[in-house]
């Protein structure tokens, strides 16, 4: 069967049915239980903020894991749900992929999502993991870009891929990684390291990658923190070329995407936690930022400020979330911006409040009621509610 | 292909409809009625640092000390005429769990596995849930989750860590923030649609972590011709002064912000103005 054909939306159906028959089947015959949560929303009057016309937004999202014997295992995350400016079509498929353990190998067939320090990948095709506790991991990864929402199977089929070793810890680890990647019509290779460790005392976190296709860094990120008693302190390095356009032949430094250094710190006591950090962007502009959070209990207050050129931008932010009884909580958001764009204009507020409130019903069941109102430059103001249903099994 | 999934079904059924040889253990007559020490059966539990260690179950031997197993069969294998050895619950997936450090703590067995006490063999032999790791690790998070951890966790994943990570973590987890995000506004809650365009600026985040401009940037900058609200601004193209105001310099600076609306070809988007 061709790839093409497999990416034809209403084959997918078919297959969505093929695989549940197998669950439905391979799981009462195993005995294993599966682990199902299904989450039901339905929002109104819009789900996008830039949306004028009233619409009710609704969704439906199942996962299912389901053991199948001591070594394999299905994992489904599908949606149906109206169609809307983030989902094209209806039924969209995040994950589903069986997954099998042998020993040292594991092996997972379908759509998969990787989410790493260098790349993130959702593909439709096969992993291949070989894990030795000396020699470490390697990974080989392959199929074509995934479209979770079927919508674009116009475009070509274009192999998406990533070949990675890695070996370590959360303490200390290492990884290289050489991957393929697409990007509307064109695929480019790039190749990268990430390491994780402990150097001198302090903890050091990297990440670069170099993109082929384009000969040129592509991203690099670098971050040196360090615990003293119930402190941190931490400084890095950040700089990312975009990937989807071409820069300009006139720009005259290409290599030069708007590097980012930064320097927080931060004190963790009892039940506080204060962590605030500085940004300073080398740009022609004086551009810098300043963020600061402080999480007391259930209770967390968010600052940001930051200046580029005339530019100039505060805000905060409020999060409280408290317990009404044994099956009861409510978590509410209040926010506060203002940004000015000069000497010449005065600065645009906007703000926003969100309420959420939930029931849990029985045990595996829960009510979320949710609503919120905001007022925005981008728009006049925006009210919306709704209410999600979940069911975990 | 509906006969395709059909045959598929079939087969399925025909081969996993066969149910193997298993060793259904009461635990609640051995641990309640009897009264049995779990260190009798599993010794080796206490210097067990990986779920994956064999050690970790009963040989038939250890049966044999209370049991006749040459004899009766029947009283433990359900299909004795092809007796297959002891089959755990253990995961599938990729959680690990070393016993040594948790009982190291003073943790006692039952306080994971309380469901042995009234598991009398019949059910899948599910001694553990996911659930009760998290019922102390929700609150008794790892050391290296610091205080930005929000904002620095994306740092440290790797192939390596994700055994660590999926201990307490589905695999849908990185799902739940980063794709799930129109209907479950963890990643950019309130009305981050303010900031965002300051933060891309800026650098506050690293919007590149996850975002492309191809993919992001163009879906509403472009295609809804929706524009940044600094270019109605008198200092953006600044005509008076002839200095060209910020925009050259947000060219210079930021080209590929500028690309998400602009056409990359130099006559379509600077020539307009600029001639020569």
């Amino acid at each position: 069967m061709k790839v093409s054909k497999l990416r034809d939306y209403r084959m997918w159906p078919n297959l969505v049915g093929l695989v549940a028959g197998l669950w439905l089947v391979a799981g009462p015959a195993d005995g294993s239980p599966p682990s199902i949560q299904v989450y039901t929303t339905v929002l109104t009057p819009r789900l996008h903020l830039v949306e004028t016309e009233t619409t009710t937004a609704w969704r439906n999202l199942v996962v299912i894991r389901q053991p199948v014997g001591s070594r394999g295992e299905w994992f489904t995350s599908l949606e149906y749900g109206s169609e809307n400016p983030y989902w094209q079509n209806a039924f969209r498929v995040h994950q589903l992929y069986w997954q099998q353990r042998s020993g040292a190998v594991k092996i997972r067939l379908g759509r998969l999502a990787q989410w790493d320090a260098l790349q993130n990948l959702r593909i439709d095709g096969g992993e291949l993991i070989l894990s030795t506790r000396k020699w470490g991991s390697v990974r080989l990864l392959a199929g074509v870009k995934a479209v979770t929402d079927f919508s674009d199977t116009a475009f070509q089929d274009l192999p998406e891929w990533s070949l990675t070793w890695s070996k370590g810890n959360w303490g200390r680890n290492l990884e290289v990684s050489t991957w393929q990647k697409s990007f509307g019509h064109e695929s480019r290779t790039f190749t990268g390291l990430s390491f994780h460790g402990r150097v001198l005392g302090w903890r050091w976190a990297q990440a670069v990658s170099v993109d082929l296709t384009g000969s040129r860094l592509h991203h690099l990120r670098t971050r040196v923190s360090r615990r003293i008693g119930n402190r941190d302190i931490a400084f890095g390095f950040r700089q990312k070329r975009s990937v989807g356009g071409e820069v300009w032949s006139w720009v005259r430094d290409p290599i030069r995407s708007a590097p980012t250094v930064f320097l927080g710190c931060g004190r963790e006591r009892d039940q506080a936690r204060i962590w605030q950090e500085v940004s300073y962007r080398f740009q022609h502009d004086v551009t810098w930022s300043w963020t600061g959070t402080v999480a007391w209990r259930s209770l967390q207050l968010s600052l940001v400020a930051g200046r580029r050129d005339l530019s100039r931008l505060v805000g905060t932010s409020l999060g409280y979330h408290r317990s009404l009884g044994k099956h009861l909580s409510s978590e509410l958001t209040a926010s506060w911006h203002a940004f000015a764009y000069g000497h010449l204009t005065a600065p645009s507020p906007s703000s926003l409040v969100r309420e959420q409130l939930r029931w849990s019903v029985a045990p595996g069941i829960a009510l979320v009621i949710f609503g919120q109102w905001a007022q925005n430059p981008y728009y006049i103001s925006d009210g919306r509610g709704g209410v999600t249903l979940h069911v975990a099994l | 292909m509906w006969r395709y999934s059909i045959g598929c079904l079939i087969a399925g059924s025909l081969i996993l409809g066969q149910e193997p040889d298993r060793i259904p253990f009461p635990h609640d007559l051995h641990v309640q009625d009897a009264e049995i020490e779990c260190e009798t059966c599993h010794p080796d539990a206490s210097e067990s640092r990986s779920v994956w260690d064999q050690s970790l179950l009963p040989a038939m031997e250890t049966c044999a000390d209370c049991h006749d197993v040459e004899e009766d069969c029947n009283l433990c294998h359900t299909h004795p005429e092809d007796p297959r050895p002891l089959v755990d619950s253990r995961p599938p997936y990729e959680q690990d769990f070393s016993h040594q450090l948790h009982l190291g703590q003073g943790l006692a067995c039952a306080t994971c596995h309380d469901y042995i006490l009234e598991d009398d063999g019949s059910g899948p032999g599910q001694t553990w849930r996911l659930s009760d790791c998290r019922t102390c690790h929700r609150r008794q998070k790892p050391g290296f989750h610091t205080p930005d951890w929000s904002g620095s966790h994306g740092l440290g994943m790797s192939l390596s860590t994700q055994r660590r990570c999926q201990v307490c973590h589905l695999p849908d987890d990185c799902d739940r923030c980063h794709q799930y995000q129109p209907f479950e506004p963890h990643v950019h809650p309130g009305d981050y649609i303010q900031r965002h365009g300051f933060e891309a600026r800026t650098g506050v985040t690293d919007c590149g972590t996850c975002h492309d401009v191809e993919a992001t940037c163009v879906t509403c900058h472009r295609q809804r011709l929706i524009m940044p609200l600094d270019h109605s601004t008198p200092s953006w193209v600044n005509l008076i002064d002839g200095d060209g105001g910020r925009h050259g310099e947000a060219a210079l600076d930021s080209p590929e912000i500028c690309q998400a609306c602009h056409r990359p070809d130099r006559d379509a988007t600077c020539l307009r103005c600029h001639e020569e």
